[in-house]
């Protein structure tokens, strides 16, 4: 549900409402958002409220493919009257894609710091990873680095429980 | 969550933050997400994890993401208990066993715990999902949710030599939110052939290998009941011209205080309970008779100020279950629904046992059939019956090796 522009705390005057925000990707990319969409970032309302003049915001970070579904998203959240399990079913299928995409998402819902994708993504790949062995975390992790056969020895002992 | 502290653009560099090895947890992700990721998967998952890389294992096993796990699992609302059920109906030490209790369900998993040290051992529950258990020498403290056991280091009561008699003792573990440290209170009470009550209370910080005398404290009988709340671990107990007494033991300064029960409570017999966070009494003589559960519950522990809440349940609720529960454990899940539990003390051999929920709001009970695997192990030919425990269940992955 948004939040009249009205109410969020600021001391400069109130945006006027529909007022549209314009992104640019690091690919060069515009995007159009509405200012209560992008209220949903914590980055972009700092920069909102610190400079009311300028409405275009360089996103160096987000690829526009990326940042196209991120404005989706906000929008979509700043909608009115938009019962809860819709707009469940609607992040489900949002996040219904492949993790590097997903990866995607989080490091832009980080970078923007919007708490609702953060958290939505998270709990997707949380989901994502709870039956992988510890080969295919590797894999969707790309991590190179290794536990030695001792160390690997060591944690199974501790808890062998776990791994039965 | 991640790096709210940072308001700036970052660089991509900045994406790839090291483990505590200078090794990256992951290059994909920074290791505050990775963090977030992790803290929402079930404990077992996370040990197994722990294999991943050494920044993985380093990770899961700090103290901070223990802690952040930790804070997670107490704000989700408990749906199970998790529930000892012994059989003392053998001679020699009785064959105890744990299990996870869905409270909506009634569905009954194993929890395969290693074997205590002791099987005549007292269980406590302490607090964060750990429960204490004790059999008079050794002390044990346990987390159901890493299945590990660790023995505490032993330690007497230092009473005087010539001072012979009959010994019991009582340990329950507490948490010190000052010092974020675990710490366990032992009592033992020894009583003398003349006549006389000797008492003496020692504390231990968990992680550390000696234990404190704790002087001038109100307790002089056996522990009735004990309860562990954040900062302090609350011990009912009799005092011989006061009747019903509660001992509070303040964990930073490690001082005692005495509450005095409201006097409708002084003479009979009552549970320590936490409701809606605060300490109450629970009394239950009339609830297989007159099916009211009454709760005194403190609500300024500085002013004593005592609120009587009386609840009464739909007659109906004993009706067709064939059996009726000779006696019942009430428990109140810490972070339940707020509803109260009625779970059947003893569970006899061929016949159902049911878990009623009471809604305080509603004033409604449901109930559910206590039903799953293995009880029939206990069921040997002799066994007729078998003694229900609950406790509460709280996930936490704090390794007792890393208190």
């Amino acid at each position: 549900m948004s939040s009249p522009p009205s109410a969020s705390a600021s001391s400069s005057p109130p945006p006027c409402p529909k007022k549209m925000i314009t992104l640019r990707s690091s690919d060069g990319a515009t995007f159009e958002i509405e200012e209560t969409a992008a209220l949903q970032s914590k980055t972009l309302e700092n920069m909102i409220h610190e400079n009311c003049a300028s409405t275009l915001i360089p996103v160096p970070n987000i690829t526009g493919e990326v940042l196209a579904r991120v404005v989706e998203f906000c929008s979509k959240h700043a909608e009115a009257g938009v019962d809860d399990e819709s707009l469940g079913a609607w992040d489900e299928e949002f996040v219904a894609v492949d993790h590097t995409t997903l990866f995607d998402y989080i490091r832009a819902a980080n970078f923007l710091e919007i708490p609702t994708l953060l958290d939505l993504g998270c709990q997707t790949v949380a989901d994502m990873i709870k039956g992988k062995t510890p080969d295919e975390i590797k894999k969707t992790f790309k991590i190179t680095t290794a536990c030695t056969p001792e160390e690997e020895e060591e944690v199974r002992g501790e808890n062998q429980w776990a791994f039965e | 969550m991640a790096d709210k502290s940072e308001k700036k653009l970052r660089s991509k560099e900045d994406d790839e933050v090291s483990g505590r090895d200078g090794e990256a947890v992951s290059p994909e992700l920074p290791v505050g997400i990775i963090t977030d990721i992790l803290v929402r998967l079930p404990v077992k998952t996370l040990l197994r994890f722990k294999c991943v890389s050494r920044p993985w294992r380093s990770l899961i096993s700090d103290p901070s993401f223990a802690s952040s796990f930790l804070a997670r699992s107490l704000a989700r609302q408990a749906v199970t208990s998790l529930v000892s059920i012994s059989d003392l109906s053998q001679p020699g030490p009785s064959l105890c066993q744990f299990f996870r209790l869905d409270h909506q369900t009634g569905l009954c998993a194993p929890v395969p715990l290693p074997d205590m040290p002791s099987n005549t051992a007292e269980i406590s529950e302490g607090i964060h999902g750990f429960i204490c258990l004790d059999d008079g020498g050794l002390t044990c403290v346990c987390n159901p949710s890493t299945r590990e056991v660790a023995a505490l280091p032993l330690t007497n009561p230092d009473f005087p030599d010539d001072l012979q008699g009959e010994m019991s003792s009582f340990a329950t573990l507490g948490y010190d939110s000052a010092s974020k440290q675990y710490k366990v209170l032992k009592t033992w009470i020894l009583y003398s052939p003349y006549g006389g009550v000797a008492a003496a209370h020692k504390v231990l910080t968990l992680g550390t290998n000696s234990w404190r005398t704790v002087d001038d404290c109100p307790i002089k009988f056996p522990w009735d009941d004990c309860i562990s709340e954040e900062g302090a671990i609350h011990i009912l107990t009799r005092d011989s011209m006061r009747g019903n007494i509660v001992g509070t033991l303040d964990l930073a300064s490690e001082k005692f205080r005495m509450l005095l029960l409201p006097e409708g409570v002084r003479a009979v017999k009552v549970e320590l309970k936490l409701f809606r966070g605060h300490l109450a009494l629970l009394e239950s003589r009339r609830l297989r008779d007159n099916n009211t559960i009454t709760l005194y519950v403190l609500d300024d522990y500085r002013s004593r100020a005592w609120k009587e809440l009386r609840m009464v349940l739909p007659r109906s609720w004993k009706e067709d279950i064939g059996f009726p529960p000779r006696s019942l454990r009430i428990s109140i899940p810490r972070n339940g629904s707020g509803d109260i539990l009625l779970i059947p003390t003893i569970i006899y051999k061929q016949s159902v046992a049911y878990l009623f929920s009471y809604n305080v709001e509603s004033k409604r009970v449901k109930k559910v059939q206590i039903h799953g695997p293995p009880f029939h192990i206990f069921y040997q030919y002799r066994t007729l019956s078998l003694e229900c425990r609950p406790f509460d269940l709280v996930d936490n992955i704090l390794s007792l090796n890393h208190v």
